[in-house]
């Protein structure tokens, strides 16, 4: 076992760094890449129960501090992903991100998801820019609560629960891991606008983005912090993490794991094998001999 | 916001499909020939075009109408409108120096190849260039590509101007006489990969610069793979060299908005 080694909910990982829902995991291809990359594991994007040709452009900006996107959920359909990555190996490694808008269809997902081999989903609750999926449906605790009860009762499925910012996160994370979800995923972009002066209008043809990046970091470590104060599941850090050093801080705030976006448009995929190192060499250094001893290291 | 203001400074009809539009930025862009940027319309989508030329904060951008964004635009833009850019965007043509060097262009491909042209030009090579197109009236730029080529060589299919066939069939006639180092090339997927081929099977360096749905630009959202070995085509593209393009999708299937996979 070498020290970046994780488990979470029974399942090992080489790496504690994952790749985060949306980014690039819509092909077999590039799915296959960014494991090979360094990637402990890749979370797909989102999947829903038809094909979605997502917003229309412009749909991505770039900021000083960041990007925004408002996507909104591309994807061929649960049973075109599937299909197009059930040949790949490692199949412990990749989760099936699946954005339903009901119990049923998170739940139909799933079941397709654990027939094709994998082994663990993520439950998109987050995204902040589609309407009636995401974050808006996190807001009905009944839905939550349902289709992990629901897909835990039926498959072996590990459920992951990716939550975005909201003022009751940890209540959320309360009810998660009373319905038996196996980890929760924090945070999302987060939602905002961005209004083009000379256009007078706003950029995005959604009027809504997520805002992901730099700017995000200490809010998602933020989230993580409290989250880990009031679950005791797993926690995974998603949020603005670009270097080693962001990602460690996540460790400290009560991460098992992190998950890496928007930081690759900048480093490219190498940014995988390069948090790997910065981690491995501060853990060497401090006299550690796991991530999982320093994980929540800041709450003593 | 990082996206550079624009105003429209002159439209010019290049044919009658195809309208060329100076735009006026509140910075320089600083492009290399076969890098593209996102250019934003108010009133419809963003879409990538390819840079044809800079000059100071000046940017020529040449628009065919293939879809909604590009009428739009061509219906719509005029003198003085707003247009914002974000960019550039992607990997360039390699400038390549003291060799003998071709560029393929098939319809308005043409567009960052008489860029490129032009910029070869300035630092002393002269290209010889291979144009395409169905017809004479699809032709475009042909003064400005007289300027900038050692020699032009220009194909329509049905033979109303110059070689009467394909642009492919012209390039592989000269393409073994004259013993090209370097070629470029840009246009119907279908057209570049003959081009690709011809070259790579004669270790003849080859560049081809790609059309694909592009969203964000930046290679984080994954619309614009090139399977299967996971290129993402707006960032790592749109230009990329020959020996990797044989041994991928190129000019059998690209993506659509679905992420699914499409024949070309």
């Amino acid at each position: 076992m070498t020290a970046l080694e994780v488990e979470i909910a029974g399942l090992k990982y080489p790496s504690p760094v994952f790749l985060a829902s949306g980014i690039l995991g819509s092909s077999a291809s590039l799915i296959k890449r960014v494991l090979e990359s360094g990637a402990g594991a890749v979370v797909t994007k989102s999947v829903t129960l038809n094909p979605r040709r997502g917003h229309s452009t412009p749909c991505f900006i770039e900021l000083e501090v960041g990007y925004v996107n408002a996507l909104g959920l591309p994807n061929p359909g649960y049973l075109h992903l599937l299909e197009e990555i059930k040949h790949l190996s490692e199949k412990d490694r990749i989760i099936v991100s699946l954005a339903g808008s009901s119990t049923e269809e998170f739940f139909k997902m799933a079941e397709a998801v654990e027939e094709t081999g994998f082994s663990a989903v993520e439950l998109n609750f987050s995204c902040p820019h589609v309407k009636s999926y995401g974050l808006e449906l996190s807001r009905n605790i009944n839905v939550l609560v349902e289709s992990i009860r629901k897909i835990k009762e039926t498959t072996k499925l590990k459920v992951w629960i990716k939550l975005g910012l909201c003022d009751n996160i940890v209540e959320l994370a309360k009810h998660i891991e009373k319905a038996g979800g196996d980890a929760i995923v924090a945070i999302n972009t987060i939602k905002c606008v961005v209004i083009d002066i000379y256009a007078k209008q706003p950029y995005l043809s959604s009027i809504y983005g997520g805002l992901s990046g730099k700017a995000i970091h200490p809010i998602a470590v933020r989230c993580v912090y409290d989250l880990f104060r009031g679950v005791e599941l797993p926690i995974i850090g998603v949020g603005g993490i670009e270097t080693w050093k962001d990602a460690v801080e996540m460790f400290l705030a009560g991460a098992s794991a992190v998950q890496i976006g928007s930081a690759i448009a900048k480093k490219g995929l190498n940014i995988f094998a390069e948090i790997n190192r910065g981690i491995e060499k501060y853990l060497k250094e401090n006299g550690f001999k796991s991530i999982k001893s320093i994980v929540g290291l800041a709450h003593r | 916001m990082l996206n550079i203001a624009g105003a429209v400074k002159e439209v010019k009809l290049e044919n009658y499909r195809i309208k060329s539009y100076s735009i006026e930025l509140e910075r320089k862009l600083c492009s290399k020939p076969g890098q593209y940027v996102m250019v934003w319309y108010p009133g419809t989508e963003e879409i990538p075009i390819s840079v044809a030329y800079e000059d100071g904060r000046t940017i020529r951008l040449i628009i065919a109408r293939v879809g909604e964004a590009t009428s739009y635009i061509h219906n719509h833009a005029k003198r003085g409108d707003y247009i914002s850019i974000r960019g550039p965007y992607g990997k360039g043509f390699t400038l390549i120096e003291g060799a003998k060097v071709a560029c393929v262009a098939g319809g308005y491909g043409i567009a960052p190849l008489y860029y490129l042209a032009k910029k070869l030009l300035e630092k002393g090579t002269n290209v010889h260039i291979f144009y395409g197109a169905k017809s004479k009236e699809d032709l475009i730029l042909l003064k400005e590509l007289r300027d900038v080529s050692g020699r032009l060589f220009i194909a329509t299919e049905d033979g109303t101007y110059g070689f009467k066939g394909l642009i492919t069939d012209l390039f592989k006639k000269h393409f073994s006489k004259e013993k090209y180092d370097y070629v470029y090339t840009c246009g119907p997927e279908k057209m570049m990969y003959k081009v690709v081929s011809l070259c790579v099977s004669h270790r003849v360096e080859v560049e081809a610069c790609l059309e694909r749905y592009i969203r964000c630009g930046v290679g984080l959202c994954g619309s614009c793979v090139l399977d299967p070995i996971g290129l993402r085509v707006c960032c790592e593209g749109p230009v990329i060299k020959g020996n990797i393009l044989l041994n991928s999708d190129f000019g059998q299937f690209k993506r659509d908005e679905f992420c699914r996979k499409i024949p070309i």
